[in-house]
């Protein structure tokens, strides 16, 4: 213990006089566990990890890194042609009709904002939980539920006939008179949701990111790398009084944020539940989308990490052990979405309403029945092979069933939007709804913004919580 | 100055307010010049008296208020049906029309066809100035040219011939009769692609005069027709409906209602209504006619009846005629037989039929006078003839174009360059007006004076509700001019009214009255020379039946021509309008098809969409298969009137031409013909539907009701009372409803095609609708029921349904949806960010969204927009309005004379228009309205009541006259 503690340096006396603090409480009361694996890699000291983390930001891109961005930016030149093309011609360059208004563009919005729930779940809600794995995890799931919540942004704005007038449905002074915003309209509950979803997110992210910038100010050596982080760090000097501080508003903004995790997809469940089209209008809705959010959620933070794991070397922090707990969290949530969709078939056909059972029965044998088999295998049926410790520890059987929701998860959407609206109440209307190359264009586009951001995260800062890391870098050891 | 005026309105600012809108740098002079020049131009073309001069308004005209219509009564130019119409004229041009319900045939009523008028008025691409040999030249050169060739011809033994469509106008027919007198051999070949000369050549045989009869639907209890679309296309199907829908309105006082039979081999718009529709193979059509006349009596008339052998008839169709044959000599003197045919033969056995059911003179009336200006099918094949022999020396032509819808258009066309002298007189540059040598347009219908006379005894006047937008003249002018007559057409029709009417009456005191009277209602009835009705005679009966015994049977597959509600025989082929509105049976647009019914497309295993190619003797046509329920199995049914090669940018190229198929034999053309064969072909098209499901899927989504059980009182129960969770909106004055009345209702697009007209609804193109965005606010939802003694049809026409629980007006984030103090559901265009939320969440899914910047960029055309109606912009949503500028128009009229409004006073467009009068409007609020009494009769009925959406529009639940068929 006392050889590995020579090895650090420390950052400045604060650093100094905590971590000396660590190692008497450490030395005092010696952790002893067989039963736990370590949550990190046990050859990994404190200057190890300060090492290996800024030293992904100090060092020349890795080539993976450069392969990957690449692809990245084509895919988002790809959705920013399809949007231009949407904002210069309209919203006919997509494939929608007189009787599907919404479709590919709601179904990446609802889909988007599911991904970002993952982040806040984990940085907020199992840090009450004290679940301490979180710790090598949360700093980029965090950054990628504001990607995502970014991601979701786009959609609302651009799917408007009038993107322009995008600010009409905030409800600001203006000289319109009477004129003002529809508070019964969910659409108005998505915007104040989501608004302050990513506010919240956005300030929890950053301060958990504080130290780890400050601790990257001190290690900077060009000037123009310091005064980046200089600023960004907001003068952090690691003192005692710091980190209390930081420890009591960390707690408290985790408080607030967790009732949003719940909040945020529960509002959005709104613009379906409150309608009176028949598989929208459900009281379901709001639980079964914060499940089918979470497991999004943890199947994309698990798709994305076990790439950049590899990429950036990084397996010592990110261990089996933390995808086998990600997959569980999966399993569960999997499972809860399964439960709803059973549930929705029942609630459909006890409730003897002709329209609900023919919704039913056309999303199950209609038109879109490919859809629903899609989506029903790879929520329903394929997270549970969870069950099996070999799907949660083998890298490549996790990444394949983690993409598969992905892809469940984004059908869930579609077959929710679309199989519900293209034939409602009177046949005459009844329509189909076939994607045109603007609209894959922005699914495409969607993603390549997602990636191109977080890999760009990835270089400007500490991809791992370096000092919640170090916190419990001994945990299980010894 | 007349051009240059007009051309600076054009130029200047589509909208005529050229440099106001500029802002800075407008100098006072040019604003005055502007002000000058826009006074003058509205001036100009507000030619409600026949002055033609500039008149600046230093004084304005009495009848003239800028931004306030003016309604002018004329005569639909559409067809030979001659309905009248008023037209809506604001600040001088013609933008609206609507029919005259003083009109005593059409009394009211009007087609989609004459609702398009309007667009094809603005047409840029009729024929804006004469042309010589295709080039544009002076009006004075063509006529100088003109006189110096007939001049020449004068004296010659060279055959004059003047080609026309069917010319009602007895005024016209004098001047061509005049112009045509200078020379020795010289005729008036009158010609329609689509004809009935079959019944007035069978009118000639039994009551000796070559007549089209008038058909009293009102009056009559049974109906039967033999595949006679008479809601359709068949002969003045607008007065028809009207009569139609009298007589099958049923209501607390009224209990009786018509019945309807068809018979017929295609599922036509008639038959779609029918209450009992057969189905016949087009090989049975002749023997059922024979056998029914058999059956009501004909047989003591003629010998080979009685003798004849039903073996061609299949044993459902001899027991429904067997059946039909009872109702209809049990209603005996208020029955009707009719038939589509236009075989002379048929159609005498029709008259032999309602001779023995005692009919004439009551439900189907014969003029003693012929109804002149009729096509003879005989005579355009002489003229074929003697044009194939070189003969003719000079062909004039007015609006026909048999180069197109000929069976032999191409040979026709090859044949035209024998004649040294063509000369068109036609308004658009076809295919048979692009070969002459001389092009002499005339004036769209609604630029013109004139008069016409379809039934005889109704005279109808045309007035011009515009100056002539280019340098057309008047086709009765034109001949003036080329015999020697300086005056103009409007003094040379005054004189003929003079001598024709004036001259022999004592109502009028001077001939102004007469004239004024008669411009102002539209009609003028001269008192009909006492003449009782023709005798029925029974000569060539026998002839008759035995040729249609022995006539051909059914051999391959028949080919059954007929013209579709909108697009008729393809004379507005260039009209988008017609195009657009989908045909009332197929919900097809842009297209035309073969029509198979899924019996033989299952057994020819053809797929909807994939190309087919029709193949008789040495005429072959390839068209995509549209599967349509309820036809005979053995028939195709292709639409006439497509395929055009000249008809202008719109409608150039669309579907194919199949007038190839009509048969000349017996002296008439006929439409059906069997021997042809299919062969399926590998590429395949995508209709543009607007409608692409079949079923209602069983929904009760259109009630309807058995006569028995509507007189028995055994209707839908009175609904639960619903509990609202949201407090009532207050409606202090008024509140606007709408009943439609599905008994009435036929189905026939008029509503659809007036909204587009009054609502600046743009068009979108076949690939637009394709893709399920047609911009139609009014649209007629159509589902087959597949039953088991065959297909029913159902309409019902939908439109927004102004929910005072809206589904829309609480999801929208921008308050782009309200309800007005009225009980109109609004949509407020500028505030609409278009989230499309609205849409989703209507179950009726009735609102229409602006998918692209819809271009309005034709000067020309954008005149016949509506001024009161805003035209939408790119990204917003729209929807009906129940026409909220027609509501508050009349609520300033009322307040200015400081008076309520009176029922039935307010009109949307869709009500006025309808033919049917199927569609009721009125203050829900006002207990003793329309509305509010029929919303309390026992039919009324709320769709998706179950969502408690409290619409503003109800409906009125079908009823079926099942006859005999239920006491039996």
């Amino acid at each position: 213990m006392a050889t590995a503690l020579k090895d650090i340096e420390f950052q400045n006396a604060e650093e100094e006089i905590r971590l000396q603090g660590e190692i008497e409480r450490v030395t005092a009361h010696p952790v002893y566990s067989p039963l736990r694996e370590p949550l990190i890699d046990e050859s990994k000291s404190c200057s190890d990890v300060t090492n290996d983390i800024c030293g992904l930001l100090e060092r020349p891109p890795l080539r993976g890194w450069w392969i990957l961005f690449s692809i990245s930016v084509v895919l988002l030149a790809l959705g920013m042609i399809a949007a231009v093309n949407t904002v210069t011609f309209g919203i006919g360059t997509w494939g929608l009709n007189k009787t599907i208004g919404w479709a590919f563009g709601i179904t990446n919005f609802v889909f988007w904002i599911g991904i970002g729930h993952a982040g806040t779940f984990i940085s907020a809600i199992l840090y009450l939980f004290g679940q301490k794995w979180r710790t090598s995890i949360n700093r980029s799931a965090e950054a990628m539920t504001l990607i995502a919540v970014m991601c979701a942004g786009v959609f609302p704005i651009l799917h408007m006939g009038r993107p322009w007038l995008f600010y009409w449905i905030m409800p600001y002074p203006n000289t319109r008179g009477s004129l003002w915003v529809n508070f019964r309209s969910p659409l108005l509950w998505d915007f104040f949701a989501i608004s302050t979803y990513f506010t919240i997110s956005l300030v929890f992210w950053y301060l958990g990111l504080v130290p780890d910038l400050a601790t990257a100010r001190d290690r900077a050596k060009s000037k123009w790398r310091r005064i980046f982080y200089t600023i960004l760090s907001l003068g952090w000097n690691g003192g005692n009084r710091t980190w209390s501080r930081y420890e009591t508003v960390y707690g408290v903004l985790a408080a607030l944020a967790t009732p949003l995790v719940l909040s945020v997809h529960s509002i959005v469940s709104f613009d379906f539940a409150t309608s009176l089209v028949p598989g929208w209008h459900s009281t379901i809705f709001p639980p079964y989308f914060v499940a089918g959010a979470v497991f999004s959620g943890f199947a994309m933070v698990t798709t994305l990490l076990i790439p950049v794991r590899k990429v950036m070397h990084l397996e010592g922090y990110i261990t089996i052990q933390h995808l086998d707990n990600m997959c569980k969290i999966t399993l569960l949530t999997g499972s809860i979405v399964g439960l709803s969709y059973l549930t929705e078939l029942f609630i459909g056909f006890y409730s003897g309403n002709p329209n609900e059972i023919f919704v039913i029965l056309n999303r199950m044998g209609g038109p879109y029945a490919w859809a629903y088999w899609i989506m029903f295998s790879c929520n329903a049926i394929f997270p549970q092979l969870f069950w099996f410790k070999a799907f949660r520890t083998k890298i490549p059987l996790i990444l394949g069933l983690c993409i598969l929701v992905n892809v469940g998860m984004w059908f869930e959407r579609f077959v929710i939007i679309v199989t519900s609206l293209h034939r409602d109440y009177l046949p005459s209307s009844w329509a189909i709804f076939i994607p045109t190359l603007t609209d894959l264009g922005l699914l495409v586009g969607s993603f390549g913004l997602f990636f191109t951001a977080f890999l760009l995260f990835l270089r400007l800062f500490p991809v791992i919580s370096m000092n919640e890391v170090k916190g419990v870098l001994h945990y299980a050891r010894d | 100055m007349k051009d240059k005026l007009w051309k600076q309105f054009i130029d200047e600012d589509d909208r005529g307010l050229p440099v106001l809108q500029n802002g800075n740098g407008i100098s006072r002079r040019t604003f005055l010049e502007a002000i000058g020049y826009t006074t003058a131009a509205i001036a100009l073309t507000s030619c409600a008296t026949p002055e033609q001069k500039v008149i600046p308004y230093l004084k304005q005209p009495p009848e003239l208020t800028p931004g306030v219509a003016n309604w002018y009564a004329s005569t639909c130019g559409g067809c030979s049906a001659g309905c009248g119409m008023l037209v809506k004229v604001r600040d001088g041009r013609p933008i609206k029309v609507e029919g005259n319900p003083e009109h005593p045939i059409s009394k009211g009523a009007l087609c989609p066809v004459a609702h398009s008028l309007v667009f094809g008025l603005y047409d840029a691409e009729r024929i804006q100035q004469p042309l010589i040999g295709g080039k544009t030249a002076a009006w004075s050169d063509v006529d100088a040219q003109i006189i110096q060739k007939l001049t020449a011809l004068k004296g010659s033994n060279g055959k004059i011939r003047f080609l026309s469509k069917t010319i009602v106008s007895p005024s016209s027919r004098a001047t061509i009769n005049k112009f045509l007198s200078q020379f020795k051999d010289a005729k008036h070949v009158v010609y329609e692609p689509v004809s009935t000369y079959g019944v007035r050549a069978a009118h000639l045989r039994t009551h000796g005069v070559e007549a089209l009869p008038f058909y009293n639907f009102d009056k009559a209890k049974v109906v039967v027709s033999f595949g006679a679309d008479f809601l359709g296309t068949w002969i003045s199907p607008a007065a028809f409906i009207r009569g139609y829908s009298e007589g099958r309105n049923v209501n607390e006082r009224k209990q009786d209602m018509l019945r309807h039979i068809q018979f017929e081999s295609r599922l036509s718009l008639t038959g779609a209504n029918a209450d009992k529709r057969v189905k016949i193979s087009p090989a049975e059509e002749a023997d059922a006619l024979l056998f029914l006349a058999k059956l009501v009596g004909g047989s003591s008339q003629s010998s080979v009846l009685s003798g004849i052998e039903t073996a061609k008839l299949s044993e459902a169709t001899k027991a429904a005629l067997q059946k039909c044959a009872a109702e209809l000599t049990k209603a005996k003197g208020s029955s009707l037989v009719v038939c589509g045919s236009n075989d002379a033969d048929k159609q005498q056995i029709v008259n032999l039929i309602n001779q023995s059911l005692e009919n004439y003179g009551k439900t189907i009336v014969v003029s003693s006078t012929a109804s002149e200006g009729q096509s003879k099918d005989e005579d355009i094949q002489g003229l074929f003839q003697e044009i194939k022999d070189g003969s003719v020396a000079a062909l004039f032509v007015l609006d026909a174009n048999p180069a197109y819808d000929h069976f032999a258009g191409p040979e026709f066309l090859s044949a035209l360059s024998k004649v040294p002298l063509k000369v068109s007189l036609s308004p658009t540059l076809d295919e048979t007006t692009s070969v002459a040598d001389f092009v002499c347009p005339t004036h769209h219908s609604l630029e013109a004076w004139d008069d016409a006379e379809a039934v005889s005894g109704v005279v109808s006047t045309v007035q011009p509700a515009i100056a002539p937008l280019f340098q057309t003249r008047a086709y009765q002018e034109s001949l003036m001019r080329w015999s020697g007559d300086e005056r103009r057409y409007y003094d040379a029709l005054r004189a003929e009214w003079q001598t024709r009417y004036f001259a022999g009456q004592s109502t009028f005191k001077t001939f102004d009255d007469l004239w004024d009277k008669s411009l102002h209602d539209g009609v003028y009835r001269p008192s009909a020379a006492p003449a009782g009705p023709p005798a029925f005679k029974a000569d060539g009966i026998n002839e008759a039946a035995a040729r249609m015994a022995a006539g051909p049977g059914g051999d391959g597959l028949f080919v059954a021509l007929y013209p579709k509600v909108t697009l008729r025989d393809g004379r507005f082929a260039n009209n988008p309008w017609l195009h657009e509105i989908p045909d009332p049976i197929t919900k097809t647009t842009w297209d035309n098809y073969a029509c198979l019914s899924p019996n033989a497309a299952a057994r020819a295993s053809l797929a909807e969409g994939q190309f087919v190619r029709i193949q008789k003797g040495n005429i072959a046509v390839e068209l995509p298969v549209m599967i349509q329920p309820g036809q005979a199995d053995d028939c195709v049914a292709v639409a006439v009137g497509y395929g055009r090669t000249k008809a202008g940018k719109v409608g150039t190229g669309l579907g194919a031409n199949v007038f190839p198929f009509v048969e000349f034999t017996n002296n008439t053309f006929h439409y059906d013909s069997s021997g042809a064969s299919l062969t399926a072909a590998s590429n395949f098209t995508r209709f543009a539907k607007t409608q692409t499901e079949a079923s209602a899927e069983g929904r009760p989504l259109i009630k309807e009701y058995s006569l028995n059980e509507f007189v028995a009182g055994h209707l839908h129960e009175e609904s639960e009372k619903q509990i609202d969770l949201w407090k009532p909106h207050d409606f202090p004055e008024h509140k606007w409803g709408m009943v439609i009345d599905l008994n009435s209702c036929v189905g026939c697009n008029a509503c659809v095609l007036s909204c587009q007209a009054e609502n600046n609804i743009p068009v979108v193109g076949k690939d637009e609708v394709h893709r399920r965005r047609e911009m139609h606010w009014m649209r007629i939802d159509r589902y087959f029921d597949e039953k088991q003694d065959g297909t029913t049809t159902r309409f019902q026409p939908m439109t927004c349904e102004h929910c005072d629980n809206a589904s829309c007006e609480t999801v929208c984030p921008v308050l782009a949806t309200v309800h007005s103090s009225e009980g109109l559901n609004m949509q407020v265009y500028n505030r609409c960010v278009g989230t499309r939320y609205c849409a989703n969440n209507c179950p009726f899914k009735v609102r229409r969204f602006n998918w692209f910047l819809y271009p309005h960029d034709d000067p020309i055309a954008n005149l016949a927009l509506n001024p009161d109606v805003t035209v939408r912009s790119r990204g917003v949503m729209e929807k009906c309005t129940f026409c909220v500028q027609r509501i508050e128009e009349v609520k300033i009229h009322a307040r200015n004379e400081g008076r309520p409004i009176k029922d039935g006073e307010i009109q949307t467009a869709c009500q006025q228009s309808c033919p049917a009068n199927a569609i009721s409007f009125g203050d829900l609020k006002d207990l003793e309205s329309k509305v509010s009494t029929l919303r309390h009769t026992k039919r009324n009925y709320i769709l998706l009541e179950e969502l408690n959406l409290r619409q503003g529009l109800t409906y009125l639940a079908k009823v079926n006259n099942d006859g005999d068929d239920l006491e039996g």
